[in-house]
């Protein structure tokens, strides 16, 4: 029992510390986010692209949120083997809410970046949504604020995700801090801000070594794209392919049932400590069993690509399609088309072509031409991708 | 004193959850999307074509591609929405028919459900040929149902 009580106590110590984490963090990056359907991506993107405490803060809040859904469950799994239940009823119902109000936040934030996984995550999860009877529908319309992901939806998820959901935390928030509040001052609660500020000190170190993903700008015409859940989830999303036809019933009925269970327990009969054992050990069972048969059937399923690797894959494509007739396979200058017509593009792998280049002349010749031979690229290409290239022909630079 | 505050709260939050059940709704418009001559189209099997969707959507105009898949029988083209009936992800081709990437449900060339958990045929989109231009009126519909209802704009 002294470890599980050691567990309780870490799993709300680091909860309680990812959620102040991600409420300031999430101040810096309203400052730096534009809840459009148009302008979502490329503001996300351009945290990224400044590096340094953009990138930085981005990964903090994503890392904090996994910190966070983690760290609630270890509460919650410890709070019910110590029959929290029934010793602290309002606790359990206020840890309970909590946790679940943190998972809606991450439903809402999942959307804000507009990647492809963000557009297509969410698609699935609304569809899910609106196949619940009689609720389904009403809500996610409620949702979107309209039929369909519109200019109205990613305000909607934003006023949500920054203002609404946290607001609602206060209540079980301050349930909790009555309840569970240790004298302050006390050696034990001492010991708990020392565990806090290591789980701090871990936070910054994922952040500053591991980047929150991005994926390529989503692209609602993308068939190609196979969407999956984030990993706590994938036990409901392997559930789903054994349950047939309405996804509700593995999405929405199975976690609301356990949820009602969970609520429900301070209402019935306290179960022996064998008994609450068994129940975790059962539950734990299943969703790493579930969990790993995911993991398994999409062994073959290649890796996303980031943001970055997609457009320099891009930039290889179109080299390959628009430029390696006349500039050759190693940027010579040596293409076929070349030869064929006797023009002599620059040898790229010469020092003297360096000595001259530079990236905005660069994409300024690929955008509007340059020379008598060299076509303008700028309508079919995009400022992105016109970069992209740039960035591709370096690898021709002599050392 | 408790519940006169609960009131009084819930008639300050009263115009904010009025605007949460009605931003104004997205102007309906009928939207035929283009998908180039008749002509272009082979002949015989199920091709995936990107269809340019341009809809007013509130303040601004919404553009973005729609992937249809379109077949050809002589001078009749079939259009099948490419959104999966289940949870509404893209379904691609295979073999004859679809597969969705998402939960494994599998179409046969018709549309019809042959395995997985899709609970309706692919969803069918009415189509038209506008002096020799084929046109397939978009529309989404409900995800997860066994009946095809189309969703509000």
């Amino acid at each position: 029992m002294k470890v599980v009580e050691l567990l309780r106590g870490l799993g709300s110590t680091v909860a309680a510390l990812a959620l102040l984490v991600l409420l300031l963090s999430g101040w810096g990056l309203m400052a730096g986010y534009v809840p459009s359907r148009v302008e979502a991506f490329d503001s996300v993107l351009h945290l990224r692209v400044i590096g340094g405490a953009g990138a930085f803060l981005r990964s903090l809040h994503y890392h904090a949120a996994t910190t966070l859904v983690v760290a609630g469950a270890l509460h919650l799994a410890a709070a019910f083997l110590l029959n929290a239940p029934h010793r602290q009823r309002r606790a359990w119902w206020a840890a309970l809410g909590l946790y679940l109000l943190a998972l809606s936040a991450c439903f809402t934030g999942y959307l804000l970046p507009m990647d492809q996984n963000a557009y297509w995550g969410n698609q699935v999860r609304l569809g899910i949504v609106e196949s619940i009877p009689i609720l389904g529908l009403p809500l996610a319309d409620l949702l979107r604020g309209g039929g369909a992901l519109n200019a109205a939806t990613l305000p909607r998820y934003y006023a949500l995700h920054v203002a609404i959901q946290p607001f609602l935390m206060l209540l079980p928030l301050a349930v909790l801090l009555g309840a569970l509040g240790d004298r302050p001052g006390s050696r034990e609660a001492r010991r708990w801000l020392g565990v806090a500020a290591m789980a701090l000190a871990l936070l910054y170190l994922g952040a500053a070594t591991r980047d929150a993903p991005l994926e390529p700008r989503a692209d609602p015409g993308d068939a190609e794209y196979t969407p999956r859940p984030e990993w706590y989830f994938l036990w409901l999303f392997q559930a789903g392919k054994y349950v047939g036809t309405a996804g509700w019933i593995q999405s929405a009925l199975v976690p609301g049932i356990l949820l009602a269970a969970a609520a429900g327990l301070p209402l019935a009969r306290p179960l022996s400590p064998g008994r609450r054992w068994t129940a975790l050990a059962v539950g734990a069972g299943v969703w790493a069993a579930l969990t790993g048969m995911a993991l398994w059937q999409d062994r073959h399923l290649p890796p996303r690509p980031s943001y970055e690797e997609a457009l320099a894959q891009r930039a290889g494509e179109i080299y390959e399609a628009d430029c390696r007739s006349c500039h050759g396979d190693e940027g010579r200058g040596d293409g076929s088309q070349a030869r064929a017509f006797g023009l002599s593009p620059p040898d790229m792998t010469s020092r003297a072509y360096w000595v001259e280049a530079d990236p905005a002349r660069m994409e300024a010749a690929i955008r509007d031409g340059s020379g008598a031979d060299m076509p303008d690229f700028g309508k079919k290409l995009s400022a992105e991708e016109i970069r992209a290239l740039v960035e591709f022909v370096e690898r021709f630079r002599p050392e | 004193m408790r519940g006169w505050l609960t009131l009084l709260a819930a008639a300050a939050a009263y115009p904010t959850l009025r605007f949460w059940r009605n931003p104004g709704a997205a102007e309906s418009r009928e939207s035929w999307l283009d998908a180039g001559p008749v002509g272009d189209l082979p002949s015989g099997g199920w091709v995936g074509k990107l269809l340019m969707l341009r809809l007013p959507d509130r303040w601004r105009l919404d553009e973005r591609e729609v992937t249809v898949y379109l077949r050809r029988m002589g001078e009749d083209v079939a259009a099948l929405s490419a959104v999966c009936t289940h949870t509404g992800c893209l379904v691609r081709r295979r073999d004859e028919g679809f597969s969705c990437p998402c939960h494994e449900s599998a179409f046969d060339a018709e549309g019809e459900s042959l395995a997985g958990p899709a609970p309706r045929p692919l969803d069918r989109l009415e189509t038209k040929v506008e002096r020799g231009r084929v046109k397939v009126r978009h529309q989404l519909f409900r995800g997860g149902i066994p009946d095809k209802r189309p969703l509000a704009p």
